[in-house]
């Protein structure tokens, strides 16, 4: 690189950093479409989990099913599956990718009635969306307890045909999907890869459907 | 500007600001960090003082934080808050500075000012119906600008998750704190007391809004330790990138997720 050119890329790195901002500014006129569609899409399913599942006055038992309906149409839990094991997966055989992705559902839905018992009397605002070239992120926050509202992320990705599926949830600035499968690669480091996460998991599953704390990861 | 001639001047906010460019695109891949080394060779030392904290949390801190919680009224309650970050005011100044970073300075002086006197004593944080918000600054932060590198991840008993970075930057935080030396210097009887009140107040106040949110990731998940190892970094990054966690990052940063669920 040229001396001048050397000295000049700390600015040209600035300058980089506010063009792309404005790039992104800049909405594209196919990706706002798609934006308005994802935005509409996070609205309706916030609405139905806070208003069919979480308001409704039903048992735990059916609010799980009309979860497990819900969730299942909207969030790409194979690919999510696939995502959280990480590198592990090409070597799991079909059937344990099978057991997996079931567990997996069945956690992750425990999981979210939990968050979202949590957060049983507020209001989630869906506020707009940005994209990339792969996906387009709804940009929504939920009322905290007191303080800031809580700003959470839904991840979108369209797929052939047009269909819209949720492949993640950014609470905080903080990935669901990323520290999932932190966790679950530490796990598996120390309990002997998928089949010591799935028996963990079980243990989960259960103690999630009692309303239980789960009984602590065990120490190597 | 500081009693230094112009050009070191400039030539000190040039390299500040290269080290900044520099923290902030290295940091980037951090964000959506992927690689399973986690970076923490003292582990089983962090996972036992981890669970230490937790205990010793469990039946001292969040029982206290809960009673101040429920039965402090609210306006008293979010008034100490308000007092107690404008009582940092000294850290938050002094660490802009250091990042030479002028135009948030401005800010934190601007707070500090009207707080302490139009929010009576910081009580009220009336800067921030203004616009200007809390500029979180502290020494591990300028390292971070200067370009120390974050890692590995330490958990120290009592005081919790941090680094070799941090760590330093903590013990200036508490020295360079004109606070500080008041309450230990000064020979009014009441100085030291209030001191550690103040710290005591800190401590409690700053597990208000960790209890629920603990509890609930404690229910739903895997591995506890990592899941807050992950919080933590994460938030740290943010706050060294002075970032909102409502901000959107940049183009590029963050994971790809391929769909390929048979690969």
């Amino acid at each position: 690189m040229p001396t001048v050119l050397r000295h000049a890329f700390p600015w040209f790195k600035g300058a980089a950093c506010v063009l792309l901002l404005l790039l992104m500014s800049a909405p594209k006129p196919a990706a706002a479409e798609t934006g308005g569609r994802a935005v509409a899409f996070i609205t309706r399913l916030v609405d139905r989990a806070v208003n069919d599942v979480i308001g409704a006055n039903i048992p735990q038992q059916q609010k799980e099913e009309r979860f497990r309906q819900l969730f299942v149409k909207a969030a790409d839990i194979p690919g999510i599956a696939a995502f959280v094991i990480g590198r592990e997966w090409r070597t799991v055989t079909p059937n344990q990718k099978k057991a997996f992705v079931e567990l997996f559902e069945d956690v992750s839905i425990l999981t979210w009635i939990s968050h979202l018992n949590e957060y049983k009397d507020v209001k989630i605002q869906v506020s707009g969306s940005y994209a990339d070239k792969a996906d387009i992120f709804v940009e929504s926050a939920v009322a905290a307890r007191e303080g800031k509202p809580i700003p959470i992320v839904w991840r979108v990705q369209e797929r052939d045909g047009g269909t819209l599926k949720l492949i993640d949830v950014v609470i905080e600035a903080n990935s669901m999907l990323i520290n999932t499968r932190k966790q679950y690669a530490s796990v598996m480091k120390r309990d002997g890869g998928l089949d010591g996460l799935m028996a963990t998991l079980e243990r989960m599953r259960a103690d999630l459907h009692d309303g239980k704390k789960p009984a602590p990861v065990p120490q190597q | 500007m500081l009693g230094l001639p112009s050009s070191v001047f400039r030539v000190l906010r040039r390299v500040t600001f290269g080290a900044l460019c520099a923290v902030s695109l290295a940091a980037t891949p951090a964000l959506a960090d992927l690689a399973d080394d986690a970076n923490d060779p003292a582990e089983p030392f962090n996972r036992a003082m981890f669970d230490f904290n937790m205990a010793l949390g469990r039946v001292a801190l969040a029982p206290v934080a809960r009673g101040y919680r429920d039965y402090t009224p609210d306006p008293l309650r979010i008034g100490i808050h308000n007092a107690l970050i404008n009582l940092r005011s000294p850290i938050d100044l002094l660490n802009t500075l250091l990042q030479g970073d002028f135009r948030r300075a401005g800010i934190v002086i601007k707070r500090f000012v009207v707080n302490s006197t139009a929010g009576i004593g910081g009580l009220i944080d009336a800067a921030a119906d203004t616009g200007d918000e809390r500029q979180k600054e502290d020494f591990g932060q300028t390292l971070a600008v200067w370009g120390v590198g974050g890692d590995p991840y330490v958990v120290w008993p009592l005081l919790g998750p941090s680094s070799p970075r941090d760590s330093v930057g903590g013990i200036v935080d508490v020295v360079s704190d004109p606070l500080f030396w008041i309450g230990m210097k000064s020979d009014w009887d009441m100085a030291e007391p209030l001191m550690w009140t103040r710290v005591g107040m800190t401590v409690i106040d700053n597990r208000v809004p960790l209890l629920d949110p603990l509890e609930e990731l404690e229910r739903t998940s895997v591995d506890f330790y990592v899941a807050v190892r992950d919080f933590v970094r994460q938030q740290r990054m943010l706050d060294i990138m002075n970032r909102k966690s409502s901000d959107r990052p940049s183009e590029g940063e963050g994971y790809r997720f391929n769909f390929s669920p048979q690969s």
